[in-house]
């Protein structure tokens, strides 16, 4: 995604756009992580 | 707290003491302090783990014969997994509580795969430490995947700090909690099932299609969002492992499936029962469905696993079959038409084999069969 961002903007703008696609991210991952998966939490066996 | 969170905090002190400490000592943190978390998590796994790993050791590094020790070896780490697998579904209990533990399957079938490549004579000259390093390595002893001995030993000869590597390593495992936290946890398994449960009674078939979906979907988003947050982990510690899964929603076919979806289970599968069972039977046939009911049952020994195994390993022969044949010839002519064909029919398969392992009995999984394929009113 940042290859295709710094074809079409300064590096800069590219960094910064990827700074805040990360923290929106990371925003969804906690406020969604409350949420049970039921029985997938048995994964690890 | 989930395991993967507590892995997760226990990885970020973890990461310095990787980097930081003198290049031979590097790798010592991360053994002991898996065997640290072992300790504290689930005792038992940590004894099994450490007995079973040793003696495997000891006979495959000190027996005259490879063939007897890998026997003996295969056997014992065998036994070991089918035991406990067996007390975890049946009623009986070698231990006061019953136990499962944790990520058995998956050192066990590394186990195996470092007996057999002993025996193969493919492995490079190492020590018991970096056997140990390879077994207890943190990041991927819970959730696998089921990564190989010899590019790991690589990787932990050559590894070297590369700051793009470690970035990608960060937005891997970034990705991975989208998966399981947003798609999975939120959007299939809550806001699905809310549209399934308030439709229920008008719209039977859909809502029980969408259910099946959604069984499907999310044991594909979590997993791959486990298996990416491994991949993503081991990274950051400066190891490349095998990759898991490769869009398998967009297989062409059954067998194209099986090279998409928990690759390192089926390619081990591959390796390790459908070869050596093919040399002896010279039947690929039969290898086939004796593959896939090892892939079905490592997942549980129950009959609905080996059910689902059988329905495979039939599926994947009727499409050896059909490539043979002259209408497979004349369909070749249009590979769009083919293609997203062989998308729709392989996903609507897979869906219809997830409900025999998504329901609690056979008999519930049947009841919804017939609703999905309209014999049920």
């Amino acid at each position: 995604m940042y290859n295709l961002l710094t074809k079409v903007m300064a590096k800069n703008y590219a960094n910064i756009l990827m700074f805040l696609w990360y923290l929106f991210l990371l925003f969804l991952v906690f406020r969604y992580s409350f949420i049970d998966s039921g029985r997938f939490k048995y994964l690890g066996y | 707290m989930s395991l993967l969170i507590i892995v997760l905090i226990v990885c970020i002190p973890l990461l310095f003491l990787a980097w930081l400490l003198p290049e031979k000592w590097q790798m010592f943190p991360i053994a002991i302090s898996t065997a640290v978390f072992l300790g504290f998590v689930s005792p038992a796994s940590l004894v099994i783990l450490t007995t079973s790993s040793l003696i495997t050791y000891y006979i495959l590094n000190t027996h005259g014969s490879k063939t007897a020790a890998t026997m003996v070896a295969v056997v014992l780490v065998s036994s070991i997994l089918l035991i406990f697998k067996l007390q975890s579904e049946l009623n009986f209990n070698i231990t006061k509580n019953k136990i499962l533990p944790l990520g058995i399957s998956y050192y066990s079938f590394r186990q195996i795969h470092y007996a057999m490549e002993t025996y193969k004579r493919k492995l490079p000259a190492h020590s018991i430490l970096e056997y140990y390093c390879y077994l207890f390595f943190l990041p991927t002893i819970l959730i696998g995947p089921i990564n190989l001995f010899q590019p790991f030993v690589k990787d932990l000869r050559k590894r070297r700090w590369n700051s793009v590597l470690f970035s990608q390593g960060l937005e891997r495992i970034l990705y991975g909690m989208v998966k399981i936290n947003v798609i999975g946890n939120y959007l299939l398994t809550y806001k699905l099932n809310l549209f399934c449960t308030e439709n229920a009674a008008s719209q039977v078939w859909l809502t029980t299609y969408l259910q099946v979906f959604k069984f499907t979907a999310n044991a594909y988003v979590q997993f791959a969002g486990y298996s990416d947050v491994a991949v993503g982990l081991s990274i950051l510690f400066g190891f490349k492992i095998i990759e898991n899964f490769n869009f398998p929603f967009l297989a062409k076919n059954i067998a194209d499936f099986w090279k998409r979806w928990h690759i390192s289970l089926s390619s081990w599968c591959r390796e390790y029962v459908f070869f050596p069972f093919l040399s002896i039977t010279r039947n690929a046939r039969i290898s086939i469905i004796i593959s896939m009911i090892v892939l079905g049952i490592w997942h549980e020994i129950s009959i609905r696993y080996l059910l689902w195994g059988i329905l495979h390993a039939l599926a994947i022969n009727i499409w050896h079959r059909y490539e043979s044949t002259a209408l497979h010839k004349k369909l070749s002519k249009y590979p769009v038409f083919q293609n997203v064909t062989g998308v729709i029919v392989t996903l609507n398969f897979v869906m219809l084999s997830f409900v025999l392992i998504s329901e609690n009995s056979l008999s519930q999984s049947f009841n919804l069969l017939q609703t999905l394929l309209f014999l049920k009113r």
